[in-house]
C-alpha cells in the first residue's frame, strides 16, 4: 500500500469513529426528544439549547461512574464483551458509501461484507450475557441471540433480491441502479420483509425482547454499569446507523432523488427519516411476545422472502430491460 | 471554567476536571426505578407527561448498576428493608439518595409500628429529605433540584462522601429481633408470632390484660 492509500484509510477511520460519536449523541438526544414530543412531553430541555449537552453530561457521568465487576461473573468475557459488540458494529461501517466513490472501501462485495459483521453481534450478546451470570443478563442474551439469527435468513433474502435485480453486490452498483425507479416500487414486498428484519436485527421496538425493561430488567447489559453500559449503548446505535443505511440504499436510492441530482444530502436525509419511523415505532408499538415473534420469523417472513425472491428472479429473466 | 484570551493562541477554554465531573454529575441524575408505596404513584407522575422529569435530564433506568440516585418512595418494612440496602450496594458509585415523603424521612404514620423503620436514615445515608404525604410532583422536582445543586456545589475531590458500601444490618428476611433498638418493642426483645385462636400480641402487652388508657 502505498502512503496515500495509508492516509487516506486513516482519515476515514477518524472520520467514521467522528461519525459513530455524532450518530449516538445526536441519534440519543433526538430520540429522547423526539419520543417526549410523541407522549406530550418535552424530553430533555434545560441543559444547553433544548437539551443538545445532555448527552455530553451523561457521558461524562457515565466515564466517571464506578466499573463494577460482579463477584459471579467471568472476569475476562465481562471485560470484553462490550468490545465484541462495539468492533462488529463499527466494522461494519467500513463498507457504507455515501457518494459515487466516497467511502473507506468500495468493495465488490460490500453487502455481504455488512451482513457478515452484522452476523457477529449476536456472538457479542451472547457473551455480554453468559458472562455476567445473572439470570436476567442470560434470558436476555438467549433472546438475542435466537431473535437475531432467526431475523438474519428472511433479511438475507429480501436483500438478496436486490442483489438479483441489481446484478451485482457492490453498493454503488446497487444505488446506481436505483436512478430511474427505486426498489421499494419494484420489490415491494422485499422491503416490507427487509424492513421487519432490520427492525428486529437492530432490536429495535416491537421486537426489543433481549432488553425488555418490563419483563428483564435491562436485558443482557443489566450488570454493566458506567462505561461498559456506554459501549453497548454505542453499538446499538451504530447498528441503528447502520441499518438505516441499509434501507435506505437498498430500497430507498440511496444518493438518488427523482427530478433532482444525485446527492450525498439525499442519502442522509433518508437515513434520518428511517431513524426517526423506529423511533417512531418505539413510541407507538408495544411488544411482541417471544413466541410469536419466532413464528413470525419463521412461519411467515421466511416463505414470504422465499417466494419473493423467486418472483424477482422469474421477473428479471422475463423482463431484462425493466427489471 | 475561564476563556483564556491572553494566550499566544486565543479562544482556549480551561476547566478543572472537577467542575467537569460535577456538571455532568449534576445534570445526568438517573434514578433506579424502584417504587415501595403510595409516594411510588407520585414518582411515576412526575416521569410522566404532565411533569416530565426528562427535562432536566433524569431518567429512570431499570438496572441499578446503571442508576446514580435511589428515590426512596415510602416507609421501609422491615421485611422490605434487606432489599432495598441490597439495591443501594448494588448500585455503582456516585451515588445519592433521596428520602421521599414522612414515611422515608422518619416512619411517618407508621414511626411506632412493629415492622416499619422510622426513616430510610436508619439503613441508607439520606441526602435529601422531602416532606409531604405524598410530596406533590413540583416538591419531587424541587427536591431533585436541590440534589442537582447539591452535587454541583460538593467538590468531588476529598469530599467526605459516605461510605461505598452499606453492611447488611439486615442479614435476614424477617429481622425482627435483629432490630430492636429501632423497634418499639424493648431493645433484645423476640417477637412472638400469635396463635391462631388467641388474641393478637401487641407492642403494649396483652390486649385483655393492659389498662385502658394505655391501649
Amino acid at each position: 500500500m502505498s502512503a496515500a492509500m495509508w492516509i487516506h484509510a486513516l482519515l476515514w477511520l477518524v472520520g467514521l469513529l467522528l461519525l459513530i460519536a455524532v450518530v449516538t449523541v445526536m441519534g440519543v438526544w433526538w430520540e429522547r426528544k423526539f419520543i417526549g414530543h410523541l407522549q406530550r412531553r418535552r424530553g430533555p430541555l434545560h441543559h444547553g439549547f433544548h437539551g443538545l449537552l445532555q448527552l455530553p453530561a451523561d457521558m461524562v457521568k457515565m466515564i466517571s461512574k464506578e466499573d463494577i465487576v460482579p463477584d459471579s461473573a467471568d472476569p475476562w468475557l465481562f471485560q470484553i464483551g462490550p468490545l465484541m459488540v462495539v468492533v462488529p458494529a463499527i466494522a461494519a461501517m467500513a463498507a457504507l458509501m455515501f457518494a459515487p466513490g466516497f467511502g473507506l472501501l468500495d468493495m465488490n462485495h460490500g453487502l455481504f461484507y455488512i451482513f457478515a459483521f452484522q452476523t457477529l453481534l449476536p456472538l457479542g450478546f451472547a457473551v455480554i450475557g453468559w458472562s455476567c451470570a445473572s439470570k436476567f443478563t442470560l434470558i436476555g442474551a438467549l433472546r438475542a441471540a435466537a431473535q437475531l439469527i432467526s431475523y438474519e435468513i428472511p433479511m438475507l433474502l429480501a436483500a438478496l433480491g436486490v442483489v438479483v435485480a441489481a446484478g451485482s453486490m457492490r453498493l454503488t452498483d446497487i444505488i446506481n441502479a436505483q436512478a430511474g425507479v427505486w426498489y421499494i416500487f419494484k420489490e415491494p414486498l422485499g422491503f416490507a420483509i427487509f424492513g421487519i428484519a432490520v427492525l428486529a436485527e437492530m432490536n429495535r421496538t416491537p421486537f426489543d425482547l433481549p432488553e425488555a425493561e418490563s419483563e428483564l430488567v435491562a436485558g443482557y447489559q443489566t450488570e454493566y454499569s458506567g462505561m461498559k453500559f456506554g459501549f453497548v449503548q454505542l453499538a446499538e446505535y451504530s447498528v441503528l446507523f447502520t441499518g438505516s443505511y441499509l434501507v435506505s440504499a437498498l430500497f430507498l436510492g440511496g444518493w438518488n432523488m427523482p427530478f433532482l441530482p444525485a446527492s450525498p444530502l439525499w442519502l442522509l436525509l433518508k437515513i434520518v427519516a428511517c431513524m426517526t419511523m423506529t423511533m417512531w415505532f418505539r413510541g407507538t408499538f408495544p411488544r411482541l411476545r417471544v413466541d410469536s415473534l419466532m413464528s413470525l420469523s419463521w412461519k411467515w417472513l421466511l416463505p414470504i422472502a422465499l417466494v419473493n425472491i423467486m418472483a424477482v428472479a422469474a421477473l428479471a429473466l422475463a423482463l431484462p430491460g425493466i427489471y | 471554567m475561564g476563556v483564556v484570551d491572553d494566550a499566544e493562541q486565543p479562544g482556549f477554554i480551561t476547566t478543572t476536571l472537577d467542575k467537569l465531573l460535577r456538571w455532568g454529575r449534576s445534570r445526568s441524575m438517573w434514578p433506579v426505578n424502584a417504587g415501595i408505596a403510595c409516594c411510588s404513584l407520585e414518582m411515576m407522575t412526575t416521569g410522566a407527561a404532565r411533569y416530565d422529569f426528562d427535562r432536566f435530564g433524569i431518567m429512570f433506568r431499570s438496572s441499578p448498576r446503571q442508576a446514580d440516585v435511589m428515590i426512596v418512595p415510602g416507609p421501609i418494612t422491615k421485611k422490605m428493608a434487606p432489599i432495598v440496602q441490597r439495591v443501594y450496594n448494588q448500585m455503582a458509585e456516585p451515588r445519592w439518595v433521596i428520602a421521599m415523603g414522612s414515611c422515608a424521612i422518619s416512619g411517618g404514620t407508621f414511626v411506632d409500628s412493629y415492622n416499619v423503620l422510622p426513616g430510610a436514615e436508619t439503613i441508607l445515608p439520606v441526602d435529601i429529605y422531602i416532606p409531604g404525604c405524598p410530596p406533590r410532583p413540583e416538591a419531587l422536582l424541587y427536591g431533585c433540584l436541590q440534589l442537582k445543586k447539591l452535587i454541583s456545589e460538593t467538590s468531588t475531590i476529598g469530599s467526605s462522601r459516605k461510605p461505598m458500601y452499606v453492611p447488611p444490618v439486615l442479614p435476614e428476611e424477617w429481622p425482627l429481633e435483629l432490630l430492636g433498638e429501632y423497634d418499639a418493642l424493648e431493645a433484645g426483645a423476640v417477637w412472638v408470632q400469635p396463635e391462631r385462636d388467641s388474641p393478637p400480641v401487641t407492642p403494649l402487652g396483652d390486649a385483655e390484660s393492659a389498662p385502658e388508657d394505655e391501649l
